[in-house]
């Protein structure tokens, strides 16, 4: 009796303890990454609705994921009448978690175009469906299972240096969704395996676990600890560095080097593809842009011609030209983004990526990048796109249509 | 392997539960492997080095015992402390003489320097006997805990804890505790305030008096958390092995005067200094009265400070310290007379005091802080600026990355008051205390160690260097 007494006082200090450490790590502004994502049958992985916690590896920001499970506020699923809809489809550049909610590309593209079009009474939804780490495959599943629910009159998919590379399988071994190209025609990969679904009590515990996650910082710590500083100490014992996809920056600014490289640019392509036809099929407009590596918007021309140098490269057009020529295959709009966004940087002497506790000029877009994009955006879909000018289509006859599409 | 790392947490541990499982004759050759493997990881050719001076040191000790009392003693003793005190001067020098060089002198050499210096003078003066054993005297040398930067231990004061380590079990709980303590001195201290003054310095520039006034006022208190935290950490991880070691500081800003503050302060180096190259050069000058005072006061104030790096910056550090030890000195007797026909005055100069010595401590620091004499001029021409951009200055010294940093000060005053604690009672338990409350805190400790752990494998950046690794 006497020892079951000790015993439970000790383990009484030791959570007393832990309460205590806790509340010092909140005092001290300690903040680690939070659970904001789930297992998805069809995704493999989307943000989980109703998650929120903090981003803190690049700036500090506090993230909520909407009921829908998207990076943006609450939006009902029909359009309000003549409300014009713009859905953005991206990985993490579009998801912007680094940045205040109203900060983000799409917040100050939507005050943009509503100030700028002169639409008058009509309003201007942007619709913001980047999720960190997707892939253009994982962005073709989610336009067709969630996106055309809200009944977008354009979609604008932005491209990064890991779109095309994560197309082929041998170039970005992860366990996400694959397509490929047999005949002519783009399938999905027989061999995906994806995650089986949750069954709803189990996707609850799975929920209820998360948020309990998010708002205890020493939970958040033990996962940190276990998932990145573990591998990283036993990476600096062995010597060795974290292994790096080399694939991702040669194939943005170089041809093709081997079949799986071919490959995935063919695959990107069908996918792309794929993408217009399910707008075509939705009334939708559908629009493309490219977002590039981190060092081609750095301001100091003298570092992006170093880099041009050391990568035996005359410029970072590679891949653009080329998503450029497939747009323009597809009869696709395509925003011609990064050199503006170069000359914005290098004219103002603002870093467009970067944040206090990170180098300048590195990772994702600070506030000024998004800006900077969303003007560059607003510009060309009010000088070159018809959105503005075509008559907003019934939610009604909207919703026909997506039942017999795709 | 940084003191403040995970690295070195896990190296602590493995060795300690190592030690304790060990047999008794096992224990002292086992901390010597684990200090040189721990010095490996510093610098591999400087391993090489230590290894070397300590076996010169051990023969020539062992000779000048042969030969006591004849002139060959005193000849040995000034070639091998001279050659000592040419290596730890290449060292000092070498960013000097060769701009391409790495200007900091490599790891725990002052340290070791001044141990063996200390003991050779110690055998030749008759104080010590020259060890036999060559084990138990590499690993006085060599003991990592204190390799980085002290505290300088003597040997008369180590060696006979090595024969006798029965004690270390009851020292863990005050080990880790003391650990803590360093741990949250360097981290939540010194590296918050860190971000201040680094902020400070480098907006001397904007027009207002709030940098210069961050610069002077918060630098001593992160000096001293970075230092202080160190050697906590150092004397925490001595104690894990039953091995305690003198203490280095004594609350230096309750000091009432410069001449207390310099008793309170790095005291085993002062200390060391005190016995090898004041008390010599006062023993030569000591007919030369007053001024003889004055000249080993001020010789013994400039190799303090030009120990800590060859520049002009550490001159006027040591100028300006030896000026106020002197005033103090050779006022001494004045103010005794005049304090006990005042006694009032005594009490008011007692509260003051320390106010008077922050203040000197202050300025004196900006000479051993800012990078050149250009960048002093700047701090202190700051102070004389109006107020003016106060408002927007404030708000970018509490911008991010600053934005936590405030915790610095809530953090200083509570260390300062479990550390008054642990310097008046001690951390360890009374020997009649319930088992509840022993599991308790030994299961508390071990709870806030993984959450130590924790905290450093979840950070990314590490903390900043401690300054004073770097002497």
């Amino acid at each position: 009796m006497r020892f079951s007494r000790d015993i439970a006082v000790a383990l009484g200090a030791v959570l007393l303890t832990i309460a205590l450490f806790e509340t010092g790590l909140r005092a001290t502004g300690a903040k680690y990454e939070s659970s904001l994502y789930e297992s998805d049958p069809v995704l493999y992985m989307a943000l989980r609705p109703g998650a929120q916690g903090w981003q803190a590896k690049e700036g500090e920001n506090y993230v909520t994921i909407n009921s829908w499970g998207m990076r943006d506020g609450e939006h009902s699923l029909a359009p309000a009448p003549g409300t014009l809809r713009i859905a953005l489809l991206g990985d993490s550049m579009v998801a912007a978690e680094q940045v205040p909610l109203e900060q983000t590309m799409a917040k100050v593209l939507q005050a943009k175009l509503q100030s700028q079009s002169g639409a008058g009474t009509r309003s201007v939804e942007v619709l913001n469906f980047g999720v960190g780490g997707y892939t253009l495959a994982q962005e073709l599943l989610l336009l067709r299972t969630r996106v055309w629910n809200f009944h977008p009159d354009a979609v604008i998919l932005f491209l990064s240096p890991s779109s095309v590379p994560s197309c082929d399988r041998r170039l970005y071994p992860a366990n996400i969704p694959f397509f490929l190209v047999r005949d002519g025609q783009t399938i999905p990969d027989p061999a995906n395996r994806a995650p089986v679904a949750s069954s709803p009590g189990g996707r609850r515990w799975h929920n209820l676990f998360g948020d309990l996650m998010n708002h205890i910082r020493v939970f958040q710590l033990v996962r940190k600890a276990t998932q990145d500083g573990i591998p990283r100490e036993i990476a600096k014992f062995k010597g060795s560095k974290r292994a790096r996809n080399n694939n991702i920056m040669e194939m943005w600014l170089q041809p093709p080097s081997s079949p799986a490289q071919e490959n995935a640019w063919r695959v990107a392509k069908g996918i792309i593809g794929l993408m217009a036809q399910d707008s075509r099929n939705h009334s939708a407009q559908f629009w493309m842009s490219a977002i590039g590596p981190e060092i081609e918007e750095n301001p100091d021309p003298s570092a992006r011609a170093q880099f041009l140098r050391t990568h035996g490269i005359t410029d970072f057009d590679y891949a653009e030209d080329r998503l450029r020529a497939i747009a323009a295959a597809d009869g696709i709009k395509f925003i011609s983004m990064e050199s503006q966004l170069t000359e914005y940087a290098e004219r103002n002497h603002v870093s467009l990526r970067g944040f206090f506790n990170t180098r300048p000029n590195y990772g994702h877009w600070n506030e000024n990048g998004n800006a900077a994009a969303a003007a560059i955006v607003a510009g060309d879909l009010l000088q070159r796109g018809s959105l503005f000018d075509a008559p907003i289509q019934s939610t009604q006859s909207k919703v026909g249509q997506n039942r017999g599409g795709s | 392997m940084e003191f403040v790392s995970i690295g070195y947490l896990c190296f602590l541990a493995a060795t300690v539960i190592c030690f304790r499982i060990s047999p008794l004759h096992w224990r002292v050759p086992l901390l010597l492997v684990s200090s040189y493997a721990f010095y490996f990881t510093w610098n591999v050719r400087m391993t090489a080095a230590l290894l070397l001076v300590t076996i010169v040191c051990y023969f020539t000790a062992l000779q000048l015992e042969a030969v006591r009392g004849r002139k060959t003693a005193s000849t040995l003793t000034f070639l091998v402390v001279s050659a000592l005190i040419a290596f730890l001067a290449f060292f000092k020098v070498r960013p000097l003489l060769c701009k391409s060089c790495n200007p900091l002198i490599p790891l725990g050499v002052s340290y070791y320097t001044f141990r063996l210096i200390s003991y050779l003078v110690d055998v030749y003066w008759g104080k010590q006997r020259a060890v036999r054993e060559f084990i138990p005297f590499a690993t006085y040398v060599a003991f990592f805990p204190q390799l980085i930067a002290g505290p300088i231990q003597r040997e008369s004061s180590f060696l006979p804890q090595l024969e006798n380590n029965g004690n270390a079990k009851a020292k863990i709980l005050e080990g880790s505790l003391r650990m803590a303590i360093g741990f949250a001195k360097k981290c939540i201290v010194a590296d918050n305030l860190g971000l201040f003054v680094g902020w400070a310095y480098g907006h001397l520039h904007s027009g207002s008096s709030l940098p210069g006034l961050v610069a002077l006022y918060l630098y001593p208190l992160q000096l001293y958390a970075d230092f202080s935290g160190l050697v906590d950490i150092a004397i925490g991880s001595g104690q894990l092995f039953g091995i305690a070691a003198p203490e280095n500081f004594d609350a230096p800003f309750s000091a009432k005067n410069i001449t207390e503050f310099w008793r309170r302060w790095h005291m085993t180096l002062t200390s060391w200094l005190r016995d090898y190259v004041f008390m010599p050069v006062r023993m030569l000058t000591r007919d030369w009265g007053e001024w003889g005072l004055c000249l080993s006061l001020s010789i013994n104030m400039l190799l303090i400070a030009l120990w800590h790096g060859l520049t002009l910056g550490f001159v006027v550090y040591g100028i300006f310290h030896s000026v106020f030890l002197i005033v103090e000195v050779l006022t001494a007797t004045r103010r005794k007379k005049f304090y006990s026909a005042n006694p009032a005055s005594e009490k008011t100069a007692n509260i003051l005091g320390p106010l008077y010595v922050y203040h000197v401590v202050a300025i004196g620091s900006v000479f051993f802080r800012a990078p050149s004499l250009g960048i002093v001029t700047q701090v202190f021409s700051g102070l004389a600026s109006r107020f003016r951009h106060v408002g927007a200055d404030l708000s970018a010294l509490v911008a991010p990355p600053n934005h936590h940093a405030w915790i610095a000060f809530p953090a200083y005053i509570l260390i300062t008051v479990v550390d008054r604690y642990r310097r008046r009672y001690g951390f360890q338990l009374p020997a009649l205390t319930p088992r509840y409350l022993r599991w308790s805190i030994y299961g508390s400790v071990t709870a806030v160690w993984i959450l130590i752990g924790l905290v450093l494998l979840g950070s990314e950046k590490g903390s900043d260097p401690f300054v004073y690794a770097l002497f």
